[in-house]
């Protein structure tokens, strides 16, 4: 699919076709793409645990749910876990990964880098100056037995972990919707996935992704709104809008980036007679 | 929709929860309104449970100082469980589901499991 037209059809799903299962081979491309995201500090904080929903126990199902995402778990077949290993900037500080991406020619003579940039600055005053920070917080963990904490690390460090897992998120919903899948991030109980996975204590995560065939039409109800570009891109300086030229737009529009805002006519109907096959509430 | 409610469901048309439920579903669904077997749902419900429409969402959502509205967790477990075995008892689906949709249109949201 071509990438405009994969930005404009990229829905937050909520509907799903429970019975179809993802072929195999178009999860892993979805995968392979989260593997390919761009990386924080070029460290491998990324870690990715699929778990599909007909793998788990109905109690572990019901245990994941909250008040308003229960019915889309349980209508996704799959959901993607994010993960960031935040024991991987420490893994990172003997500047190998670095020295790789020297040796790949990415990072360059002509941009200040050399061995001796990582060893002796990069790492000591940045690497190890994000996991010294003494302004830390506990990890805690609900059990069934409660609350457990589990091990520290400094907010700069977490602040880093939740970027890498936004940017791997980005990357891997405009995969899935290549892939013409449906996707979207949800809240869920995180305690579960990580108790049935044994998820080590140093990986944080944030709203896992479904992803599965869409009960609803491809348009999903039509484009979500948003605010005018103007009223928060700005250009040079805060306060001075960045123009959006509508001829841009009009070749954007014709490219498929943007499409018929939400709701299409028939929204409605679609929503009554989704909610009615699958036995939900009006 | 074209059938009149009971007499029971009737008696439940002045309760403040009832008429938001209405205008609420209205807006949503660009008018019209819930069907008369989802007021009968919810008069059986309330009967049974010897509580009226306000009470069980006045339960759920409490009025903090501020004036704010805070959801009380387990209150709204209890009502899902009860809204179940309603469910259970009438063998009825479309039944329960108008109670979950007086509900959800009162701003507790829950939702049944789905039907395969």
């Amino acid at each position: 699919m071509e990438f405009k037209q994969v930005v404009g059809l990229r829905r937050s799903i909520r509907f799903w076709s429970p019975w179809q299962p993802i072929e195999p081979e178009k999860l892993q491309a979805v995968l392979e793409a989260i593997h390919q995201s761009p990386r924080v500090l070029e460290v491998d904080f990324l870690r990715v645990a699929v778990l599909h929903r007909d793998q788990m126990s109905e109690e572990d199902l019901q245990a994941m749910k909250t008040p308003t995402t229960t019915t889309q778990i349980e209508l996704c077949p799959t959901y993607i876990f994010i993960y960031a290993d935040l024991d991987a900037l420490s893994e990172a500080t003997d500047g190998k990964n670095l020295d790789e991406m020297l040796e790949a020619g990415a990072l360059n003579r002509s941009h200040g880098w050399s061995s001796e940039f990582i060893r002796d600055t990069i790492v000591p005053q940045f690497y190890q100056e994000v996991l010294d920070d003494t302004d830390t917080v506990a990890m805690r963990f609900r059990t069934p037995d409660g609350m457990r904490e589990g091990p520290a690390y400094s907010r700069q460090l977490l602040a880093l972990g939740r970027t890498q897992i936004g940017i791997a998120q980005g990357v891997g919903l405009l995969a899935g919707v290549d892939q013409g899948l449906g996707v979207q991030l949800s809240g869920v109980g995180a305690d579960v996935p990580k108790r049935i996975m044994g998820i080590p204590d140093s990986w944080i995560t944030s709203s896992p992704m479904l992803i599965g065939y869409a009960a609803e039409g491809v348009e999903a109800g039509g484009q979500r709104p948003r605010e005018p570009l103007e009223q928060d891109f700005h250009d040079g300086r805060y306060g001075a809008p960045f123009e959006s030229d509508p001829d841009v737009v009009k070749r954007l529009t014709e490219d498929g980036m943007f499409q018929r805002p939400a709701p299409v006519p028939w929204r409605r109907d679609e929503l009554r007679r989704l909610a009615r096959m699958f036995g939900l509430p009006e | 929709m074209t059938a009149s409610p009971s007499a029971d469901a009737a008696a439940l048309e002045d309760f403040r929860t009832v008429q938001q439920w209405r205008q609420s579903f209205a807006r949503f669904w660009r008018g019209g309104e819930p069907e008369p077997a989802a007021f009968e749902a919810l008069a059986r419900f309330v009967a049974v449970n010897e509580v009226t429409p306000d009470e069980i969402i006045d339960s759920v959502l409490r009025s903090k100082e501020s004036g704010d509205l805070m959801l009380r967790t387990r209150a709204r477990r209890k009502w899902m469980d009860l809204i179940q075995e309603f469910e259970d008892t009438e063998q009825s689906r479309d039944a329960a589901n108008g109670v979950r949709s007086f509900m959800i249109h009162n701003g507790v949201a829950m939702n049944p499991p789905i039907l395969r």
